[in-house]
């Protein structure tokens, strides 16, 4: 005969499950048990509900016995379906702990996994070389991922429960806890081992994807690539005042996102050779104004007007959003015709008017829609053009003058900005010689197994 | 709305084998890396792939926009290869492991892309 629900659990009750193992798991509705029904029961207490010590014992042994006991989880997610205000239980409770249980099926691994990850990690931190069993397979990275997202969850019902950091369950949130945050000091060394220099964009080729990830990457680093990421795309990539790589671009509204590992597992990132676009004349001419370091200053030069571009992009471009998923298909339709015909028009754009836009901010108040590399391929145009300007205005001062534009910029002014896919841009600074793919830096390699 | 998720099954399909031709080695055959990577064959995989869409709610076919409607597939084809790469088809317990990957990614995908 299944015991009956009390409505309140009274302080003799919470002791008698605590001393009395037989009463504590004697069955009740839905097949649980007593000390299941009360768990459950006392999580669903509205937050200003007080909890006893006993009861929090109760809880934690409930929490720490039902890790990854699937059969327990099926019998709550058939709860679901049923009223569950009749035995005080709330409904919201139920689900959540059956995603505790079902996020805890693989609770032994993740600490073997994350011993190892610890000691990758303390290796690198120390600079002491490391081999292939120091390194994490696909499974293992999957299980350790999974790991770090059930902080939120632990969280949670820490609040909750206030349960003790010496408690068996407090022990295990103390592994998670540090599992998600191996995951974020993975991503943060390596966005702190990686330079921005201007004139970097990064990009997604889709065709070729594959063959240049597979010359650099192992398949195992090829699988979590392509798990971990989000951007399909191009970005601008720039170097925001707190000199960290920063994400610029329109997904599909203007955003600035931290470069993150992800991000740089999945793109290849491209850079503009500003030096390329300057006749042996005008590069004189940048002598003579700032000396022998002019390329220095130059750069320097160039990442302060992209800084002034890009810092505040959600803001700055507000107006913005990505072109249409119909409208990205024409822009691909148009590489079909040879000689990129398909792109070409006949009208001129205005560079200048590019400019204006861009740095007068144009698109914070003004609606407009661009494909993502027609936002990086607008940028660069008005960060060149602007680039212009500056040392048009020093060499005045030194009344010096250059040959034509000091930089030359890449882009034909008959190109149909509003169909520059990825591809075609890349292609476009690739015919003037003035773009260079950069190297994976061994940040990336050196967590994943080779095999 | 039977065509309709036929043809989003269809998405997450080609979605999936996309993704793994993209990162197989270039002499593995595609039905190869299925077994590698999820330990699954590409039969299998398919009829997963029916049963995500068949528990897939309606809104998830007409909300947002079709670029956030799109990366909700890419969404769900990687937290699949993910949980596939920790299970054991074989086992026992996958129908259960599998229905509650089914309504907790579901539910996830629908809180980030406020779909509810």
């Amino acid at each position: 005969m299944p015991f009956e629900i009390e409505q309140a659990i009274t302080e003799a009750e919470a002791e008698k499950i605590l001393r009395d193992k037989t009463y504590a798991n004697e069955k009740g509705p839905f097949g649980l048990t007593r000390l299941q029904i009360v768990s459950l029961q006392l999580l669903s207490t509205p937050e200003d509900h007080k909890i006893t010590a006993n009861q929090r014992k109760i809880i934690e042994m409930f929490l720490h016995d039902s890790m990854g006991k699937m059969d327990l989880n099926k019998k709550l997610r058939s709860m679901l379906y049923t009223d569950l205000k009749e035995f005080q239980l709330n409904k919201k409770v139920i689900e959540d702990i059956s995603y505790f249980i079902y996020k805890t099926r693989r609770v032994n691994q993740i600490s073997a996994i994350l011993e190892k990850v610890t000691e990758t990690q303390r290796r690198i931190d120390n600079n002491i070389a490391l081999d292939e069993r120091h390194k994490i397979s696909f499974m293992e990275y999957s299980v350790f991922v999974d790991g770090a997202r059930l902080n939120k969850v632990f969280t949670s019902l820490q609040k909750k429960v206030q349960y003790d950091s010496s408690s068996h369950i407090g022990k295990i949130h103390e592994k998670i806890t540090r599992a998600d945050e191996l995951n974020k000091k993975m991503e943060k060394s390596f966005s702190q081992s990686f330079k921005v220099h201007p004139g970097t964009f990064s990009t997604e080729s889709i065709k070729k994807k594959a063959i240049m990830q597979g010359e650099v990457l192992s398949f195992f680093e090829r699988i979590v690539t392509k798990i971990i990421t989000k951007h399909k795309h191009t970005s601008k990539l720039y170097e925001n005042k707190e000199k960290e790589a920063t994400l610029s671009h329109i997904n599909p509204n203007p955003t600035e996102d931290k470069f993150l590992l992800r991000d740089y597992l999945y793109t290849d990132v491209y850079q503009i050779k500003i030096e390329n676009l300057i006749s042996s004349k005008n590069k004189k001419v940048l002598q003579e104004i700032y000396g022998a370091n002019w390329l220095e200053q130059l750069r320097e030069k160039y990442a302060r007007i992209e800084r002034e571009i890009h810092d505040n992009t959600a803001v700055s471009f507000a107006g913005l959003l990505a072109q249409p998923e119909d409208f990205q298909k024409k822009s691909g339709r148009a590489s079909l015709l040879p000689f990129g015909l398909g792109h070409l028009k006949i009208k001129k754009t205005s560079f200048s008017e590019v400019h204006r836009r861009i740095l007068d901010r144009h698109y914070k108040n003004n609606e407009g829609r661009m494909l993502c590399s027609e936002f990086v391929a607008q940028c660069t145009i008005a960060a060149m053009v602007e680039l212009n300007k500056q040392l048009a205005q020093d060499a005045a001062a030194k009344k010096v003058n250059f040959v034509g534009k000091p930089v030359k910029i890449p882009i034909s002014k008959h190109e149909d900005l509003s169909l520059i896919q990825p591809d075609r841009f890349i292609k476009i600074l690739k015919s003037k010689g003035c773009v260079e793919k950069r190297k994976k830096a061994p940040e990336v390699a050196k967590y994943f197994k080779k095999t | 709305m039977e065509d309709v998720k036929e043809k989003y099954a269809e998405n997450l399909k080609s979605l999936a084998r996309v993704f793994l031709h993209d990162i197989k080695d270039k002499n593995m055959p595609v039905k190869d890396s299925y077994l590698l990577i999820m330990g699954a064959t590409q039969h299998d995989v398919s009829i997963c792939f029916d049963k995500i869409t068949h528990a897939i709610p309606d809104v998830f076919f007409y909300k947002r926009s079709a670029h956030v409607r799109e990366n909700i597939k890419e969404d769900i084809v990687k937290e699949f290869v993910l949980f596939m790469a920790q299970e054991d088809i074989t086992a026992e317990s996958f129908d259960n492991d599998f229905s509650n990957f089914i309504s907790f990614t579901i539910a996830e995908l629908g809180h980030k892309y406020k779909m509810f």
